[in-house]
């Protein structure tokens, strides 16, 4: 019995903890997939409450034969679309690639550095971001990300979750998945090089 | 040889280990002599760890109480029954 088995067995207990811990893991990564089906923030929050009453109200039935996590963000993703499709509003396509696009400009014509990056090695984002906890910075970035993306990376990079399986619970294709999450981390460590660039410029001459 | 844009196109991929042998090792030949594109490399590596972090520290968020009792009245149900 791995560690989910044993979660699942808990959970149909009734064990508190458990229910904590599952809910921990999930619940911002279901909010970011609801608002990416829905394009409404508000009425995110409000699916993954639901979602997660489904999920208590159905857990004696689930069998596992899918994993827990795509049981889980399966009942999210079915509520968002309905909720959109309730509310009129048809699945925000995504946006056009204003993220990510950043690289662009930093290159010559014969693709050769324009404008070189800063040097992270000398001192690292961690330390130098250490004063304003570089986690703030980095969540605010990312909730600044279109919500398709925010919900990509959160999934994959929080959640470990294949592309694929992805691409399913957002109607799209693993390809896109992959392409939105390159725009996504692209977006990230350009914002940070720009931060830390502005940041020593200060230091040098406040 | 590749051009540094054509390095950091393929930053991600080679960071995340998806490339194959031959286009890794052109990275790497190319990064041996650019030190712009080792650190486009590098912060493209150290971004990855950020955002894992991050992501994990919002993995804490607690339950609210209404939805802690609906769990809790379920569970009393299934006794009683």
């Amino acid at each position: 019995m791995d560690e989910t088995d044993q979660l699942i067995v808990r959970l149909k207990r009734g064990d508190e903890a458990a229910f904590a811990a599952i809910y921990g893991i999930h619940n911002d990564a279901m909010v970011r997939l609801a608002h990416a089906i829905t394009a409404n923030r508000a009425s995110a929050e409000e699916i993954a409450q639901d979602s997660w009453i489904s999920i208590i109200k159905g857990i004696d039935g689930f069998e596992g034969r899918a994993s827990l996590r795509n049981w889980i963000f399966r009942i999210t993703a079915n509520k968002a679309r309905s909720r959109a499709r309730r509310d009129g509003r048809s699945r925000p396509l995504n946006a056009a690639a204003h993220a990510g696009e950043s690289l662009g400009d930093r290159f010559t014509a014969d693709g050769s550095w324009a404008e070189p990056p800063a040097l992270w090695d000398e001192i690292t984002p961690e330390r130098i971001l250490a004063g304003r906890q570089a986690w703030q910075q980095v969540l605010a970035i990312i909730d600044d990300l279109p919500p398709m993306q925010q919900a990509i990376l959160s999934l994959i990079e929080g959640g470990r979750m294949p592309a694929a399986e992805i691409a399913a619970l957002l109607d799209t294709s693993a390809g896109n998945v992959r392409v939105q999450l390159h725009r996504a981390r692209e977006t990230i460590r350009d914002r940070i090089d720009r931060d830390l660039s502005h940041e020593r410029k200060m230091k040098k001459d406040p | 040889m590749l051009s540094c844009r054509e390095v950091c196109e393929q930053a991600q991929d080679f960071a995340d280990g998806r490339l194959g042998p031959l286009a890794r090792a052109r990275i790497r030949l190319h990064l041996l002599m650019c030190r712009n594109c080792t650190s486009f490399v590098d912060q493209t590596r150290q971004t990855g760890k950020l955002i894992r972090s991050t992501l994990s520290r919002q993995q804490g968020s607690k339950v609210s109480p209404e939805l802690m009792a609906a769990f809790r009245r379920k569970t009393g149900d299934d006794a009683t029954d």
